[in-house]
C-alpha cells in the first residue's frame, strides 16, 4: 500500500559521496574540511553504512560472546576423531578462539558455511561445527557482507560515487565483490606524482620511489627528508612532540604517523603542556578490570599475601577504600589474616559504625576476606565463583549508576561486560557438568573473556584555540592527500603478512567452495606501496624517527638506505638533530646531588625537643645513629605501607616471639612442662600463626624455607624449655613491659622473656632468630646494650629479690643459649666479656655516651653514621663511653637521604 | 643421509653474516628458492632481524623489489621463535592448544620451584630431611642455605636439554652416588663423633689454659677457640657439617698452642671413613634425582594447566612433531632451505632437532665455529657437536671454510694464528684455525710502529683498588696518547676514544669490583649492572610512584624533595619540623607548594584509577619532573644520559612485570608493580641501562664479549686459576660411535656432591678423588673450554690488545693463560717474534695508582625543553552535536544562535503510535529511524519498503506493529512532500564542519530536504510525549539542531530555511526558530 503512493513532484534522493580506503576506518590524516554528504570510510565503515542504508540492524556482538556461543557448538559435535580433539581437551577456549577466527576469515572471503563433495578431513570437521554455528553464533563480518549483498540485489543506495583511496584490486576479492555490487560511480585513485618542490631531495626521492627505481640516488642533504634515531621510544617522544607543536605554531600542516606506542606522544604532550592528540593505548591492565581477578585470588589457600595487599590497596574494590586502607596497614606489618593485629584493625573499623551498617560492614569484610578458601589445584565450586562474580558485577553496576561522566560510564561498561562474560562462561561450564574449577582454570577464564580492555577515558584530543591540530595516522597506508610535514615516529616493522595457516590441499578445497582468500603476494603488494605513502604525501618535508629498542626496523628503511646515498641518520641528541628540530631549549641549572657528610648542623631556629619517653630502639638511634633519631622521631619522616613486605629475618623473629609468648601463656608452670610434647605443640600452633601473621612464608616457591623455619622452632622451643628446667625456673613472663626513669627522662621497654628461678634469681632472656656469632661478639666486647637496658629497667623497679638479674641471649635458629658470665643455665655457652665488665659498667658507659651525644644535639649537631661517610672523631669520645668506632648502620630506612657517594669528595677529605 | 648438510666453518671475524647474506641472496635471485621457503635460526633476535635486513637490502640494491618485500615471509628467528611458529602452525597435530604462552627463561626457575613444591608435597617430611642433609653437606648458598633446590633445578634442566625421561633421571641418582662412593674406603665402626668431641673438648681446655698462661692473644687462636666452641655445640646437637670436619683437619691455633690441636686434626681426618658421611651422600644424591624426576613430571602438569610452554618444551615438541607424516610432508613441501647460524651454541636437544629437520629439507647449511663454543656451562656440549660435525663430514661433505679475517689487523691475525694453530691442533685441522688477513694495515701510515699488543703491569699487589687505579691510569694515558684506531664508519684512522675500548673480565663479581673502582676515578664506563633501584634516579622515580600510591609515605616525600631540590638536608629537615608545628596533617607536607613535584604527584594521584601499572610509573615520573631532575645532576653529559636511560630501563622493567603477569594470568596493579620491583632489587635483577650510545669504556665478561668487537680490547684476568668442575653435575657422553638418528642416546647425568666444600686434597679421600677419571676429564674439559674462551676474547680486538697483569706475575701451570703457549701470548719487550717470522710491535708498560692521569671531560651545561609555566586553556578537539547540552541546562555552553531559539509552527501528523512492553528505548528509536529512512528511500526509488524486515532485524516486532510503523513513516513522508516539495531528500546524511572555536564537529542528519529556498532540517525523536509537552521537549534539542543548521550552511553555502523536530511516535512536528 505504502509503495503505491506517488507524489506529484520529482523529489530525488540526495546522493552521498564516499571515499574508501583500506585504512579508512582509522584516523584520517587530512585537514578537517566542512562537507555535507561526503564521507571517508574503511571497509568496516563502508559495511555499516550499507547496513544503515538498507535498514539492517548493526550487529556488533563482542568477540568473547561469540566465542562462548561457538564453544557450545564445538562441544556438541566434538568427537575423538576430530582434528582438534586433543587440543580441545587441553584448552577448549583457545581451540574455540582459533577455529572461530578461521571460519570468520573464511566467511569474510566468501564462504557460505558448508562444503560440497569430498574435502580434507579438517574442513569436514569445520563444516560439522558450522551446521550449528551458522545459526547459533552471532554474525561475523562475512555473514553481514552476505546479507548486504543479498539486499543490494533488490535495493539501491544513495551512494553516488566511491573514490578509491586504494585501488579496487587491492581489496580482498570478496570485498571487491561487495563494493562492485553497489550501484555507484567508481573513481580510481589519482596517479602519484612527486609533490615536493622540484630540485629538493624529497622530490628526487619521491620520483625515485614512484618509479620503482633501484639504481643509485644521491641526496644533497637539504633536510627535506630527515632520519633521526634514538635509543628508546620514550626518549624521542618529548622532542618530537615539542617539534611538531613548534611547527604547528608556525602554521604548518603537520601529520604524525605513530603505528605503535602512540600513547607516549600524548604523555609527552601532557608534560609539555601541549594539546593532546587523543591516542591512548587499550589495555586490560587498567585497575577497574583487575578487580575481578583480584577478588578471585582471595579464594585460594594458602592465601597469597601479595594479592591480598593488592586487593586492599587497589584504587577500586568492593570494600570501601577506608576499610581496605586500614587492613592494608595491618597486613603490611603482620602479613596474614585473622591474627591479633588483624582482629584489632577490624575491631577499630567496626567501632566507627553502628547497628545495621556495622553488621553489613562486618559481613562484607568477612565475605571478601575471610570466606572459605579452596585448594587451588582441586578447585573452587562453580557456585562460589559465580557468587563472587555476581557480587563484583553488582558493585560495578552500582558504581556505573552513580557515575555521571560519560567516559567513565563507558569504562565501567567494559568492566561490566567482562564480568558478565565471565559469569556466562562459568555457567556454561557448570552446565556441562564441571562442578569445580581450579585456580588456573579460573584465571584462564578471566583471561579468555578479558578482551583488549579500554583506553584511558580522560585523554581525548584537544584543541589549542587559534592553532590547527596535529593530524594523526595509525598506519602508513592511511595517507592519501598532500601534507606539508609528515613525521613518521617509531618507524619499525610492526605489520607483516601472515601466512595462511592451511596447507595447500585445504586452500584448494576452500577455493572450490568459493572462499576467495586474498593471496599473501597480493597483500604484500599493497603493503609495499602503503609503506611509501608517508614519504610520498609529504610536500615539504618527511621526518623518520627510528628507535633502537625495536626488534627490526621498518622495511622502508632498507629501501631508503640500500642504494640511496646522503640520507644521514642523526642521533636525536646530536647537534645536527637539535639544529634541525629547533626545539625551544633553555638552560637547566646543573645541580650536584646532595653530598654525604658526617655531620648535620641544624639551624638554631629549629630547636630539638627532648622526647617524653624513649625506648630501647630510640635510644639506640640516639647513641649510634643520631641522624636517624632526628629523622624518625623529631621530623617524623616515616615510610608508608609500601615497604617491602615484612619478610626475612625480621618476620621470622616476630613469629618466633609470638609463638614463645603463646607457648608460655599456656604453660605457666614451667616445671611440669613435658619437653617431649613441645615439638608437637609447635607443629600444632605455628602453622596457624604463620597463616595469621607470616603468610609471606606460605607464598608458592617458599615451602622449603617455611619448613626450615618450622623445623627450627621445633628444635628451639624444647631446647629453651630444657634450659629453663636446667636452671630450675618456675615461672616466666613474656613481653613484659617495664617503665622507669633514667637520666634522659622516661624509659620503656619490653623484655622478651623474664625467667624466675626457684632461688628468686631472675634471668632476662632476649630472643633472637639468628646472628649467633654477632651476639657472641657483642657479649664478649661489651656491646650488649639491649640486655643492659632491660637489666637497668628491672633494677630500677627494685623488685629483683636476689640482686641483679642475669642476662642471656637465646638464638632460636641454632637453639643456642649464650649467657653473660652467669652459670644459671648449665648447658649454655658462657661468655665473659674481654674487659671483665658487667652490665652496670655498660650502663654507665651508656650514660656517658648519652650525655656526650646530648651535648652535640643541644648544639643542633647530628652525626651521620651512614656507610660512606668518614668518622672524623670531631668530638672526642669520653674514655668510659661505649665504643662507637667503625659503626655503620646497615639497615636504615633513610639511606637515600644521607647524600650520595658518587659525588663524595676523595676519602679522608670531608 | 646427511649428505645435504653443508657445513661452513666461520672463524672469528671471518664475515659470517656477510657470507650468509650472499648465500641467501644468490639462492633467492636464482629463483631456486622463494623467500617463504627459507627457514633460518640465529642465536639472538637481533641477529635474526639483521639477517633479514641485510638480505632485503641486498635484493633492493640489485633491483629485486618484489623479492625484497617477500623477505618478511621467510621463517627467520631464534631456535625458539622458529619452534614457536611451527608449534602454532601444527598445534592441532601436536595436540596442543593453539595459543600457548611461552615462558621466558627467567620465569622458569620460579615455576620449577612451584613444581618442586607440588612434587615434595607428596612426601611429607622429605623437605625437612633434605634441609637437614643439605645443611650437613653444606649444599648451601649465601641467601637462604637451601641450595639443594637449585641442584634439583639443574638436574631437571640438564635432563630436559638431553631429552631424558623421568625414569632415566631416577636411575642416574643411584649411579651418581655409587660412582662417587666408589672412591671411599670402608666405613669405620668406631664412634667418630665421640672421638672428635673428646679431642675438641680437651684441646679447648688446653688452649684456653695456654692462652691465659702465655698470653696468646693472637687472632688465629681466638678464632680457633671459637671454632672449637662451635664444634662442641654442633657435635652436641648433631648438627656438625662435614665441611666443618674438614676445616678442623687443616685449621689450627697460633704457634704457641699448636700442639694441642694435633689430636683434633687427627680425629677430624677420620671423617673420610665416617659412615654418616657415606649415608648422607648416598641418600642425598638419590633423593635429588628422585625429586628431580618427580619435579619434571609436576612441572609438565603445572604448565599444561596454565597453558604455558617453555623453550625446551618447544624443542622437544617439535622434535616429536617431525615424526608425524602429515607434518613432515607439509614441511618438506613448504621449505627448501634450512640455515642454522651459530651452530656451535646449540644445546643437545636442539642439535637432535636440527638433524631431524635436515632429513626433511633439501638444502641445509650449518654455520658456526667450534672454536667459539663457550657455553658449556649453559648446556651446549662441544664434544657432542664435534662428534656430529665429524660424522657429517665423514659422510662425504666438504666443509666450506671462510678463510679471511675482515675484522683484525694483519698483525693481530698472525698473532692469533700463531697462538691458536698449535693450541687447537689436538682437535682441528690447520685450515679451520688459520685465517688470512683482509685488512691491509696494522697501523696508520704515519704511526707505523704503533704497538699491537701490550702488557700492562699494574702495581698494587693484591689490592684490587690499587690495581684498578693503575688500570685507570693506563686507560687514561692510552686515550691521551697518539694511538690511532680505524673507524669502520668513516673508513679512516682517527685518535682513540673511551668508547673504542673494552675491558673483558673473568667473572661478573670481578667486573663489578673493577667497575666500582674505575667509577670512583670518574672514568666513563658502561656495563651491565644491577642496582637500578639504588641509583639516585631509581630512588627518585620509585619515591614518586610510592608517594602517588600512598599519600602517607612521608619518607617518599622527603626523598623526592631531597633529590629534586638537592638542598642540604638540614634545610629541609628544619622546614619539615616547622611544618609539623602547623595545623596541616603531617603527611600533607610539601603538597601545598605550587609546582613542587609532590604537589603534582598528589594531583596525578586522582588519575590512578585509570592507569595501568606501566602508565602509573610513567605518570609518576612525569609528574615528579624526574627526567629534568636527574639530567641536571650530570656530572657530565654521558652520565646524565645514563641517568635518563636508567629511567627508561625502569619503565622497561615495569613492562616486563605486566607481560609476565599476562603470561601467568595474574592480576596486576600499581602496588603489585612496586612490590615486584622491590623483589627484583632484592634478587639483584634490577639491571641498569647499558646503552651503546655513551662514549665510555665498555666493561663486559669474556663470555659476554662473544659476537662483539672493539678497536682496543683489554683482556683481564688471564692469570686467574683454572677451575675444573670436578664437583656438581656433569654430563657423561656415551663412549663410542654415535647414531646420528639419535644423537642423545646413552648420555648420562652424574652428580657428585661437594661435601668438603672444595677443600682440595687435604685428606686421602679427597686426594684420591682429585686423581679420579672424572676429575681428569673435568680438568681437560676446563682447559679446552678456557682455550676456546681465550680464542673468543683475543679475536674481539680489531686493532690492538692489552693484557693487564699484576707486577711480577708468574706464568703458572694452572692459570688460564697456560691453555696456550703463554710465552708467545705475552710480549716481554718491544717486539714479539712470531714463529712465522713476522715481528709485531709490542710493549710492556708499568702503571701504578699515581701514574699521571689527565683527561678532561667537557663542562656540563644541561639544557631542557622550555615548558610554559602553566597549561594554556584547551578545548576538546571533537564535538558531537548529539551530545550538546540541551537548552536550559547551561546556556553559557551554547552557541549564541542556540540561545535565541524559540518554537514556531506545530504540525500534527496523526494519532500517537502505540508501543508495547518495555525495553531499551534506543533500540526502538533506531529501528523507527531506519524504517522512516527506508520508507523515504524506497518510495522515491519505487521499491517495496521493508518495515517488517527492519523491525524484525532490530528485534522490536513485539513492541510496535508493522502497520503502525509503516503508517508513521508514511504520514511523515506525505507531509514533507506536500509541505516542502523538496528537490531532493536525504536521510541519515553525514555532515562535518569546523565551528567558530576551530573544533571539529561531525554528525549524522536524520532528514534533510533540499528546496528551492534552501534546506529544511528535520530530526526524528522517538520520545513519547503528550501534546502539551511538544514545544518544551523540542526546545531541548535546540542546541543540536542549531549546531546542524550552522554546519549545513557552512558546508553548503545555502541557508537553512527551517528546522524541525519530528516526534515520530507522537505524530507531530515542531518547528524551531533559530
Ligand atoms: S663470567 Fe661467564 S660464567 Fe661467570 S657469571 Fe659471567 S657469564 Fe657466567
Amino acid at each position: 500500500m505504502a509503495g503505491s503512493r506517488q507524489h506529484n513532484n520529482h523529489s530525488e534522493i540526495k546522493p552521498l559521496k564516499l571515499a574508501l580506503g583500506l585504512k579508512g576506518d582509522g584516523p584520517d590524516p587530512v585537514p578537517f574540511a566542512s562537507t555535507l554528504g561526503e564521507l571517508v570510510v574503511g571497509p568496516k565503515g563502508f559495511l555499516s553504512l550499507l547496513e544503515t542504508q538498507l535498514g539492517v540492524a548493526p550487529n556488533e556482538v563482542p568477540f568473547t560472546r561469540r566465542l562462548i556461543q561457538y564453544l557450545a557448538c564445538i562441544e556438541e559435535v566434538n568427537h575423538a576423531g576430530a582434528f582438534y580433539f586433543d587440543s580441545y581437551q587441553a584448552d577448549p577456549f583457545s581451540v574455540a578462539r582459533k577455529l572461530l577466527q578461521w571460519r570468520d576469515q573464511w566467511y569474510e572471503a566468501g564462504w557460505r558455511g558448508s562444503f560440497t563433495g569430498a574435502v580434507p578431513a579438517r574442513l569436514a570437521d569445520m563444516a560439522a561445527i558450522e551446521t550449528l554455528a551458522a545459526t547459533q553464533v552471532a554474525s561475523n563480518i562475512g555473514q553481514r557482507m552476505q546479507c548486504v549483498l543479498g539486499l543490494l540485489e533488490q535495493h539501491c543506495t544513495s551512494i553516488e560515487s566511491i573514490t578509491f583511496l586504494d585501488a579496487l584490486q587491492h581489496f580482498p576479492p570478496f570485498w571487491q565483490k561487495l563494493i562492485s555490487a553497489v550501484d555507484a560511480q567508481l573513481l580510481a585513485p589519482a596517479d602519484l606524482a612527486p609533490l615536493a618542490k622540484p630540485g629538493s631531495d624529497l622530490h628526487a626521492l619521491q620520483h625515485y620511489l614512484i618509479n620503482n627505481e633501484t639504481g643509485a640516488l644521491d641526496l644533497r642533504g637539504d633536510n627535506s627528508i630527515v632520519a633521526l634515531q634514538s635509543g628508546i621510544a620514550g626518549d624521542s617522544a618529548i622532542p618530537i612532540a615539542a617539534h611538531s607543536n613548534a611547527l604547528l605554531a608556525q602554521g604548518k600542516q603537520v601529520a604524525l604517523l605513530a603505528e605503535v606506542r602512540a600513547e607516549l606522544i600524548d604523555e609527552a604532550n601532557t608534560t609539555l603542556y601541549s594539546p593532546r592528540i587523543g591516542l591512548s593505548a587499550r589495555s586490560s591492565s587498567r585497575p577497574l578490570f583487575q578487580v575481578l581477578p583480584l577478588a578471585l585470588e582471595l579464594l585460594w589457600s594458602p592465601l597469597d599475601v601479595r594479592s591480598l595487599m593488592q586487593f586492599l590497596s587497589h584504587p577500586y574494590g568492593p570494600l570501601p577504600q577506608r576499610v581496605r586502607r586500614v587492613l592494608a596497614q595491618s597486613v603490611a606489618t603482620a602479613p596474614g589474616i585473622g591474627g591479633e593485629p588483624w582482629n584489632q584493625a577490624i575491631a577499630e573499623l567496626l567501632e566507627h559504625s553502628e547497628g545495621n551498617a556495622r553488621d553489613k560492614l562486618a559481613a562484607s569484610i568477612k565475605y571478601w576476606l575471610q570466606a572459605g578458601r579452596f585448594n587451588p589445584e582441586q578447585g573452587a565450586p562453580c557456585e562460589v565463583l559465580v557468587e563472587r562474580g555476581k557480587r563484583v558485577l553488582d558493585w560495578l553496576l552500582g558504581r556505573r549508576e552513580a557515575e555521571s561522566d560519560n567516559d567513565m560510564r563507558n569504562y565501567y561498561a567494559v568492566a561490566i561486560n567482562q564480568v558478565q562474560e565471565f559469569l556466562l562462561a562459568i555457567e556454561r561450564l557448570a552446565e556441562s557438568g564441571r562442578t569445580l574449577l581450579s585456580r588456573d582454570n579460573v584465571m584462564r577464564l578471566v583471561d579468555d573473556v578479558r578482551g583488549s580492555g579500554a583506553a584511558v577515558s580522560d585523554r581525548n584530543a584537544q584543541l589549542l584555540p587559534g592553532q590547527a591540530p596535529l593530524l594523526v595516522a595509525k598506519h602508513s597506508g592511511a595517507f592519501h592527500c598532500p601534507l606539508q610535514e609528515i613525521i613518521w615516529w617509531d618507524c619499525q616493522a610492526s605489520d607483516r603478512v601472515a601466512r595462511w595457516p592451511w596447507p595447500a590441499p585445504e586452500q584448494a578445497a576452500l577455493q572450490n567452495a568459493g572462499v576467495m582468500l586474498q593471496s599473501e603476494a597480493a597483500q604484500l603488494d599493497w603493503l609495499a606501496q602503503a609503506w611509501l605513502r608517508p614519504i610520498l604525501f609529504a610536500s615539504e618535508r618527511c621526518t623518520l624517527v627510528l628507535h633502537d629498542d625495536t626488534d627490526r626496523h621498518h622495511p622502508v628503511w632498507d629501501r631508503l638506505t640500500a642504494n640511496i646515498k646522503g640520507l644521514a641518520l642523526h642521533n636525536i641528541n646530536s647537534d645536527a638533530a637539535q639544529q634541525f628540530l629547533q626545539l625551544p631549549l633553555q638552560a637547566l641549572p646543573a645541580r650536584d646531588l646532595p653530598a654525604m657528610k658526617r655531620w648535620w648542623q641544624m639551624p638554631a631556629s629549629t630547636p630539638i625537643e627532648a622526647r617524653k619517653q624513649e625506648s630501647y630502639s630510640s635510644l639506640q638511634n640516639y647513641i649510634y645513629s643520631p641522624y636517624q633519631w632526628l629523622l624518625k622521631y623529631a621530623a617524623r619522616i616515616r615510610p608508608g605501607f609500601i615497604e617491602p613486605l615484612n619478610d626475612g629475618g625480621r618476620l621470622r623473629g616476630n613469629l618466633a616471639h609470638h609463638l614463645v609468648e603463646q607457648f608460655f601463656a599456656g604453660h605457666s608452670d614451667i616445671a611440669v612442662i613435658d619437653i617431649t610434647s613441645v615439638a608437637a605443640w609447635v607443629d600444632k600452633h605455628l602453622p596457624v600463626l604463620i597463616e595469621q601473621e607470616g603468610a609471606t612464608l606460605l607464598t608458592a616457591g617458599r615451602q622449603a624455607e617455611c619448613a626450615e623455619f618450622v623445623a627450627g622452632m621445633r628444635r628451639a622451643l624444647p631446647a629453651l624449655v630444657q634450659h629453663l628446667h636446667d636452671a630450675g625456673v618456675q615461672r616466666v613472663e613474656t613481653e613484659r613491659l617495664e617503665t622507669a626513669d633514667f637520666f634522659g627522662g622516661e624509659l620503656q621497654g619490653y623484655i622478651d622473656l623474664l625467667a624466675h628461678a626457684a632461688s628468686g634469681q631472675e634471668i632476662i632472656v632476649d630472643l633472637k632468630w639468628g646472628g649467633r656469632n654477632y651476639q657472641r661478639k657483642n657479649l664478649r666486647e661489651g656491646s650488649y646494650l639491649q640486655l643492659a637496658v632491660y637489666a637497668q629497667l628491672r633494677e630500677s623497679q627494685a623488685v629483683s629479690k636476689s640482686g641483679n638479674a642475669q642476662l642471656s641471649y637465646f638464638i632460636l635458629r641454632d637453639a643456642q643459649m649464650l649467657s653473660l658470665s652467669h652459670k644459671l643455665f648449665p648447658n649454655a655457652e658462657i661468655i665473659d666479656p674481654d674487659d671483665g665488665g658487667d652490665w652496670q659498667s655498660l650502663w654507665r658507659s651508656f650514660e656517658s655516651s648519652w650525655r656526650w651525644r646530648k651535648l652535640q644535639i643541644d648544639k643542633g649537631l647530628f652525626e651521620v653514621t651512614a656507610k660512606g661517610t668518614i668518622d672524623d672523631q670531631r668530638f672526642p669520645l669520653p674514655a668510659d663511653a661505649l665504643d662507637l668506632q667503625g659503626y655503620h648502620d646497615t639497615f636504615s630506612d633513610y639511606g637515600s637521604l644521607t647524600g650520595w657517594y658518587e659525588q663524595a669528595a676523595e676519602p679522608g677529605d670531608d | 643421509m646427511t649428505s645435504n648438510i653443508h657445513f661452513v666453518s666461520a672463524g672469528a671475524g671471518s664475515g659470517k653474516t656477510y657470507s650468509l647474506t650472499e648465500t641467501l641472496e644468490k639462492m633467492l635471485v636464482s629463483g631456486d628458492v622463494l623467500p617463504h621457503q627459507v627457514m633460518a635460526t640465529t642465536f639472538t633476535r637481533l641477529a635474526a632481524g639483521e639477517l633479514q635486513e641485510r638480505v632485503r637490502s641486498k635484493l633492493i640494491a640489485s633491483g629485486q623489489l618484489d623479492l625484497a618485500n617477500q623477505v618478511e615471509q621467510s621463517l627467520v628467528g631464534t631456535v625458539n621463535s622458529v619452534c614457536g611458529e611451527l608449534l602454532k602452525r601444527f598445534a592441532f597435530e601436536a595436540g596442543l592448544p593453539p595459543d600457548l604462552k611461552v615462558i621466558e627463561e627467567d620465569d622458569n626457575a620460579l615455576l620449577l620451584n612451584r613444581a618442586m613444591e607440588a612434587a615434595l608435597a607428596q612426601s611429607p617430611g622429605l623437605i625437612d630431611a633434605m634441609n637437614a642433609a643439605a645443611t650437613r653437606l653444606d649444599v648451601a648458598d649465601h641467601l637462604n642455605g637451601l641450595q639443594w633446590r637449585k641442584q634439583v633445578r639443574d638436574i631437571v634442566k640438564e635432563a630436559r636439554a638431553n631429552n631424558q625421561g623421568t625414569d632415566e633421571v631416577r636411575a642416574q641418582g643411584v649411579a651418581s652416588a655409587n660412582s662417587l662412593l666408589a672412591h671411599f674406603r670402608k666405613p669405620s665402626t668406631r664412634d667418630l663423633d665421640a672421638q672428635l668431641l673428646d679431642a675438641v673438648k680437651q684441646a679447648y681446655v688446653a688452649i684456653q689454659a695456654t692462652r691465659e698462661e702465655l698470653g696468646d692473644k693472637t687472632k688465629v687462636t681466638t678464632e680457633y677457640i671459637d671454632k672449637l666452641r662451635e664444634a662442641i655445640a654442633a657435635l652436641g646437637n648433631g648438627r656438625m657439617k662435614w665441611r666443618e670436619w674438614y676445616a678442623l683437619v687443616d685449621k689450627g691455633p697460633g704457634k704457641k698452642s699448636r700442639e694441642h690441636a694435633e689430636a683434633v686434626q687427627l680425629a677430624a681426618a677420620e671423617v673420610d671413613v665416617h659412615p654418616g658421611l657415606r649415608e648422607d651422600i648416598e641418600w642425598f644424591t638419590t633423593q635429588l634425582f628422585e625429586i628431580a624426576a618427580q619435579t619434571m613430571h609436576t612441572y609438565q602438569t603445572l604448565k599444561a594447566g596454565k597453558g604455558l610452554i617453555d623453550f625446551v618444551d618447544q624443542e622437544q615438541r617439535v622434535h616429536a612433531l617431525l615424526d608425524i607424516s602429515a607434518v613432515a610432508n607439509t614441511l618438506r613441501e613448504e621449505f627448501k632451505v634450512l640455515l642454522v647460524d651459530e651452530f656451535q651454541d646449540t644445546s643437545p636437544i636442539q642439535l637432535a632437532l636440527f638433524l631431524k629437520l635436515s632429513r626433511l629439507i633439501d638444502r641445509v647449511i650449518w654455520v658456526g665455529d667450534i672454536k667459539q663454543s663457550i657455553y658449556g656451562f649453559r648446556g651446549s656440549d662441544p664434544t657432542l657437536m664435534n662428534t656430529v660435525v665429524k660424522q657429517v663430514l665423514r659422510d662425504g661433505n666438504v666443509p666450506e671454510i671462510l678463510e679471511y679475517s675482515w675484522r683484525s689487523t694483519p698483525a693481530l691475525v698472525s698473532y692469533a694464528n700463531a697462538l691458536f694453530e698449535p693450541a687447537f691442533a689436538n682437535s682441528l685441522q690447520r685450515d679451520q684455525v688459520v685465517l688470512k688477513a683482509k685488512r691491509e694495515r696494522s697501523a696508520p701510515p704515519e704511526n707505523d710502529q704503533q704497538t699491537i699488543i701490550e702488557v700492562w703491569q699494574l702495581a698494587g699487589g693484591r689490592s684490587l683498588a690499587l690495581q684498578a687505579s693503575a688500570l685507570a691510569a693506563g686507560i687514561a694515558q692510552c686515550v691521551a696518547s697518539d694511538r690511532q684506531v680505524f673507524d669502520k664508519n668513516l673508513q679512516q684512522w682517527r685518535p682513540i676514544r673511551f668508547g673504542d675500548i673494552a675491558i673483558l673480565c673473568a667473572k661478573h663479581s670481578r667486573l663489578r669490583a673493577i667497575a666500582h673502582q674505575l667509577a670512583d676515578l670518574q672514568l666513563p664506563l658502561r656495563y651491565k649492572r644491577e642496582g637500578l633501584l639504588q641509583t639516585p634516579e631509581g630512588v627518585l622515580a620509585m619515591a614518586c610512584l610510592r608517594r602517588m600510591l600512598d599519600p602517607g609515605d612521608t619518607l617518599a616525600s622527603a626523598e623526592i624533595h631531597s633529590l629534586w631540590s638537592c638542598e642540604e638536608p638540614e634545610a629541609w629537615i628544619a622546614q619539615r619540623m616547622d611544618f609539623l608545628h602547623g595545623d596541616a596533617p603531617a603527611a600533607a607536607w610539601l603538597e601545598q607548594q605550587p609546582s613542587h613535584p609532590v604537589a603534582s604527584i598528589k594531583a596525578e594521584r586522582e588519575r590512578l584509577p585509570l592507569l595501568t601499572p606501566v602508565e602509573a610509573i610513567r605518570a609518576a615520573i612525569d609528574a615528579g619532573q624526574v627526567r629534568q631532575a636527574v639530567y641536571r645532576w650530570g656530572p657530565d653529559e654521558s652520565q646524565a644520559q645514563h641517568r635518563l636511560n636508567n629511567l627508561s630501563a625502569l619503565i622497561a622493567h615495569a613492562e616486563d612485570y605486566e607481560a609476565r603477569a599476562a603470561t601467568f594470568n595474574e592480576p596486576v596493579s600499581a602496588l603489585g608493580l612496586v612490590l615486584w620491583l622491590q623483589q627484583l632489587a632484592e634478587d639483584e635483577d634490577d639491571t641498569q641501562a647499558d646503552s651503546g650510545s655513551e662514549n665510555a669504556v665498555h666493561l663486559v665478561t669474556h663470555h659476554g664479549a662473544k659476537g662483539l668487537e672493539w678497536p682496543l680490547v683489554i683482556a683481564a684476568d688471564l692469570e686467574a686459576a683454572l677451575k675444573p668442575r670436578v664437583w656438581g653435575l656433569r654430563v657423561v657422553p656415551e663412549q663410542g660411535e654415535m647414531d646420528l638418528n639419535d644423537p642423545l642416546a646413552g648420555r648420562r647425568l652424574e652428580y657428585w656432591c661437594d661435601f668438603s666444600n672444595e677443600r682440595s686434597d687435604s685428606t686421602p679421600l679427597l686426594a684420591q678423588i682429585m686423581q679420579s677419571e672424572r676429575a681428569q676429564r673435568a680438568n681437560q674439559a676446563e682447559r679446552e673450554e678456557k682455550k676456546r674462551l681465550l680464542y673468543v676474547s683475543i679475536t674481539r680486538a680489531r686493532d690492538a690488545l692489552v693484557y693487564p697483569l699484576p707486577v711480577n706475575y708468574k706464568i703458572k701451570a694452572d692459570s688460564w693463560m697456560s691453555c696456550v703457549d703463554a710465552d708467545l701470548l705475552l710480549p716481554t719487550s718491544k717486539q714479539l717474534a712470531l714463529p712465522c717470522g713476522t715481528a709485531i710491535p709490542t710493549a710492556v708498560r708499568d702503571f701504578d695508582k699515581d701514574s699521571e692521569v689527565n683527561y678532561a671531560s667537557d663542562i656540563f651545561e644541561p639544557q631542557w625543553i622550555r615548558v610554559p609555566d602553566s597549561a594554556p586553556e584547551f578545548l576538546p578537539l571533537r564535538v558531537s552535536p548529539s551530545s550538546l547540552n540541551v537548552l536550559g541546562d547551561n546556556k553559557d555552553d551554547l552557541d549564541t544562535r542556540a540561545r535565541q531559539v524559540s518554537t514556531g509552527e506545530v504540525v500534527e501528523l496523526g494519532a500517537p503510535i502505540a508501543v508495547q512492553g518495555s525495553g531499551a528505548a534506543d533500540v526502538l528509536g533506531s529501528a523507527l529511524h531506519a524504517v522512516i529512512a527506508n520508507s523515504i528511500a524506497t518510495t522515491l526509488a519505487g521499491e517495496q519498503p521493508a518495515a517488517e524486515r527492519i523491525l524484525g532485524q532490530y528485534g522490536v516486532l513485539e513492541r510496535v506493529e508493522v502497520a503502525a510503523a509503516e503508517a508513521c513513516a508514511a504520514r511523515f513522508s506525505d507531509h514533507i512532500h506536500q509541505r516542502f516539495a523538496p528537490l531532493s531528500i536525504a536521510a541519515e546524511y553525514p555532515l562535518q564542519f569546523v565551528n567558530a572555536q576551530g573544533q571539529q564537529v561531525q554528525g549524522w542528519i536524520d532528514c534533510l530536504l533540499e528546496t528551492e529556498d534552501g534546506w529544511v532540517l528535520i530530526d526524528h525523536k522517538t520520545t513519547q510525549v503528550g501534546e502539551s509537552g511538544w514545544q518544551a521537549m523540542a526546545l531541548h534539542y535546540a542546541a543540536q539542531l542549531a549546531c546542524y543548521a550552522q554546519g549545513i550552511e557552512q558546508a553548503s553555502g545555502k541557508p537553512v530555511q527551517s528546522s524541525w523536530v519530528h516526534f515520530a511516535l507522537a505524530g507531530a512536528m515542531v518547528e524551531l526558530v533559530i
